[in-house]
């Protein structure tokens, strides 16, 4: 049995259930649709790069650019401005919320028979607004150059910012409590929830105090047991093994479970979200689940809503005092080298991008690794669980809401990552 | 006018997030019916194919042989073809990779990337990355234009196809003495002084590109990357650009320097192709070359 | 029939052109594989009319200019002409089109044997890179 379109997907992959005596024998998800972007990339001028990199998936293109940048400004030896931190980190946060509420009302939620796309399309409404008026154009943001902005909004563009982050507050708080409730007697989701999953390590990006840190914090990798361990970049690259089947590549820590980045990761991860709404929502996931670490992916879409909401609250609180868009945008003072090196926690997990240049600033090698390869493992596991059920509507249903909740994008799924930390 | 009317999203190569911008545009989704006309939208959850569409809106790049079957198909159960952002017209972003040969790796691939209206005949395109509000708003009225009356005579392109440099914000000091006394990479712009980017050095897609945009970059304290396609009677991007470059660089250099000054410039340029045909390169003239050099597309 | 080399050249006719005259008038040989075309000022040349001349079959492109550079009859067509095609040349490297394919030279209008041994040389360059297309082409001209 082959599934194509893929939820989620669409047509880039296809689903193979393999079938005996009408149960599940095998599933696996192939990539079919191969970009091979990466090859294009090589010879590219260093500068061009952030332009170029959020063809990976541009429904997260801010964060591709975003860790392009960042990349680059470390090749460069330049140390980004307060203001371009504070914008950076404003796309960012409207990004997640994007991502988390696209995903879950368009991709995920339909398979459980949940249909709030309305809904969803409103608030994408007001995110896509405000970056609009941030960035000119809702994908692909250009404001964003190594050590800086190019541009900082006026007070009239930040009014009116503002003005959307409030409206857009207030939307997704609503949305997200309804949205609770309705999960809660929604019963092939509570069902769902009670399935056992295999244990597997965490990794995400954290902040000081135990927040999601995003472009800001340590990474930390959370393993089965419950042990936390903090990760410098160059070590974790060092760790990674790419392994490929088809057209499908994912990477996986040496000697590690699979280890999962995203939203669940990030719950798994903090020590909670320290803002109002979002804190109350987490302590409502922790009442259902019974406490952490969670390993049942299904928990992908409440921790997409904690957090669609924290990042809400972020936006609005950053819109509402802007003191930080003051001084200069740009920070002109470099010391170029040969490599460079960026992690970036997108709404869809973590997203490594690693340049090595020439003389000229040529891109001669590089590596990206993207929330897909983190999450493929995970999922290829995941699915191996539905082996031996019968193979009918519900099993079909729930191979396919797997996938959503790994929020796999093919195209990143594709890239051969090839350089390592060394260098 | 928008009850019953169905409408599809189909998705090739290429990040197709701009789709979402029509439904959330309040004119164009009001004229559409919104959410509740959808009837095909794979990557959306509407996956069933329907037997006939009233608009459908491509967005990508064609690159595999499914996809050019996908696409004739749907092309003959539609009323109204819109080519949806640049990837579709021009190849976008994904064009980049006109100049792999994937099929050597699979069958399913073609050898290169192929745009919407190189397979099937579009009837409208929104050129962009993505189309801004604006194109939108004109689409809109377009749509409903068609809608009502008919197929209007030949393609219909949305948004201004004048050169960006026409009612550029920027502008230069003085035409007449219009001089572009360097070259430098975008990284190596810091201090930014209001000026006419040509003038500072930096190499802006303005004069070859469309203007349909409304200058968001330029805006913005960024050159022209080229997202909206050529301009009116522009041939080729890059060619026509490096033909401008040609009278504009170190002009008042010349008949004082020897050739060796100006190719020690023009060596600052070390990633031409990523520079001009970042958005374009499927439709490039050197790529239609290099095609055929290789052979591809003879019988 | 084994395959030859089809070349267009664009001569500058107030030196170059000048050049091919006398090359004709003195009885100089150059290769028949080329056919030159007098045109007042390389520089009307855009990089399109060159790329389209690729497309059309050509396997080389020459271009005559007058020297010194500074000598030009339109004072800078000769400047303006070597920005383009200087820049054509990267261009056409990074797509895999050898650049060698496209020839600029100067001239006075007495170098009539410069230019015929220039030509033959330039074939001979062709005549090792290959065909442009994949295709034979049996006849050249």
């Amino acid at each position: 049995m082959i599934i194509n379109p893929v939820p989620g997907i669409g047509e880039d992959a296809r689903l193979v259930i393999g079938e005996e005596d009408g149960r599940v024998k095998s599933v696996r998800l192939e990539a079919v649709n191969k970009l091979f972007i990466e090859e294009v990339l090589r010879g590219r001028a260093l500068e061009l790069l952030p332009s170029i990199t959020p063809v990976f998936c541009s429904s997260d293109s801010w964060s591709y650019t975003v860790a392009s940048v960042m990349a680059v400004e470390d090749v460069l030896g330049r140390k980004p401005t307060i203001p371009a931190l504070g914008l950076r980190r404003l796309g960012l946060l409207l990004e997640i919320i994007e991502n988390h509420v696209r995903n879950n009302a368009f991709k995920t939620l339909p398979l459980l028979g949940v249909d709030v796309r309305g809904e969803a399309l409103r608030i994408l409404g007001y995110t896509i607004r405000i970056k609009e008026l941030l960035s000119g154009r809702s994908i692909n943001p250009i404001i964003y150059v190594p050590g800086g902005v190019s541009w900082r909004p006026d007070d009239k563009l930040i009014g009116e910012m503002a003005d959307y982050a409030r409206r857009l507050l207030e939307k997704i708080t609503v949305h997200s409590k309804k949205l609770i409730s309705n999960l809660k007697n929604n019963e092939f989701y509570n069902k769902l929830i009670k399935q056992e999953f295999n244990p597997t390590s965490y990794i995400g990006v954290i902040g000081r105090n135990g927040e999601p840190g995003i472009i800001n914090g340590e990474i930390a990798l959370l393993k089965p047991g419950g042990e936390v361990v903090k990760l410098e970049l160059k070590d974790l690259l060092d760790k990674l093994s790419v392994s490929s089947e088809g057209l499908s590549y994912w990477v996986e820590l040496s000697g590690d479970e699979p280890v999962r980045s995203g939203p669940l990761a990030r719950l798994n991860i903090v020590h909670g979200y320290p803002s109002e709404n979002a804190s109350s929502i987490y302590e409502e996931i922790l009442l259902i689940a019974g406490g952490k670490p969670v390993h049942n992916p299904f928990y992908t879409v409440l921790a997409r809503i904690a957090e669609s909401v924290y990042a809400a609250e972020l936006v609005y609180e950053s819109l509402s005092d802007t003191d930080w868009l003051s001084g200069s945008l740009v920070n002109p003072k470099e010391s170029p080298g040969k490599t460079g090196y960026s992690v970036v926690d997108s709404g869809r997990g973590l997203i490594i991008h690693s340049y090595v240049v020439d003389g000229k600033l040529v891109v001669r090698d590089l590596s990206i690794y993207t929330p897909s390869h983190f999450n493929y493992a995970a999922l290829r596991r995941d699915l191996s669980l539905l082996t031996g059920r019968v193979l009918g509507d519900e099993t079909v249903r729930l191979a396919e809401a797997l996938i959503t909740l790994s929020d796999l994008c093919v195209s990143e799924l594709t890239i051969n990552p090839v350089v390592k930390g060394e260098g | 006018m928008s009850e019953g009317l169905s409408i599809g999203f189909l998705e090739l190569t290429g990040c197709s997030t701009c789709l979402e911008n029509v439904l959330l545009h309040e004119k164009l989704s009001g004229i559409l019916g919104g959410l509740g006309s959808v009837k095909y939208w794979p990557s959306h959850g509407y996956t069933e194919e329907p037997d006939s569409l009233d608009v459908l809106f491509v967005s990508g790049a064609v690159r595999s042989r499914g996809q050019v079957e996908k696409l004739k198909k749907l092309r003959d159960k539609t009323r109204v073809l819109v080519a949806y952002g640049t990837c579709s017209i021009y190849g976008g972003l994904i064009g980049l990779t006109a100049l792999i040969d994937a099929s050597s790796r699979s069958g399913e691939f073609l050898e290169t990337v192929k745009t919407v209206p190189d397979i099937v005949e579009p009837d409208i395109l929104v050129t962009g990355c993505p189309p801004t509000r604006d194109q939108l708003d004109e689409l809109a009225g377009v749509i409903k234009d068609y809608l009502e009356n008919g197929k209007p005579r030949g393609k219909v392109f949305i948004g201004n196809r004048n050169s960006l440099c026409r009612d550029c914000p920027r502008k230069p000091r003085d035409p007449y003495r219009f001089e572009m006394p360097s070259i430098k990479r975008d990284h190596e712009l810091v201090e930014d002084d209001g000026r006419c980017f040509l003038e500072q050095g930096i190499l802006c897609l303005g004069p070859v590109t469309s203007s349909g945009c409304g200058h968001l970059c330029i805006l913005r304290g960024r050159p022209c990357m080229g997202c909206n396609g050529p301009a009116r009677g522009v041939v080729d991007q890059g060619l026509n650009y490096i033909s401008s470059i040609g009278s504009i660089l170190l002009k008042s250099m010349e008949r004082i320097r020897m050739f060796d000054y100006f190719a020690a410039e023009m060596d600052k340029l070390v990633d031409p192709m990523g520079y001009l045909y970042r958005y374009t390169l499927p439709k490039s003239l050197l790529t239609e070359l290099a095609l055929k050099k290789r052979g591809v597309g003879e019988k | 029939m084994t395959w030859e080399p089809w070349l267009i050249g664009f001569l500058e006719k107030w030196t170059a052109g000048l050049a091919a005259e006398s090359a004709g008038v003195n009885r100089v040989r150059y290769s028949p594989n080329i056919v030159l075309i007098n045109i007042p000022c390389p520089s009307r040349l855009s990089p399109v009319h060159i790329v389209k001349a690729f497309l059309a079959g050509a396997d080389g492109v020459y271009i005559g200019g007058s020297m010194p550079p500074a000598n030009c009859h339109y004072k800078v067509g000769n400047y303006k002409t070597f920005k383009r095609m200087y820049l054509l040349k990267k261009l056409m490297a990074q797509f895999g089109i050898e650049p060698e394919r496209l020839r600029m030279d100067w001239y006075v209008s007495p170098m009539y044997r410069a230019l015929a041994k220039n030509i033959d040389e330039f074939v001979e360059t062709i005549k090792k890179l290959g065909p442009i297309t994949s295709r034979e082409r049996v006849d050249g001209l």
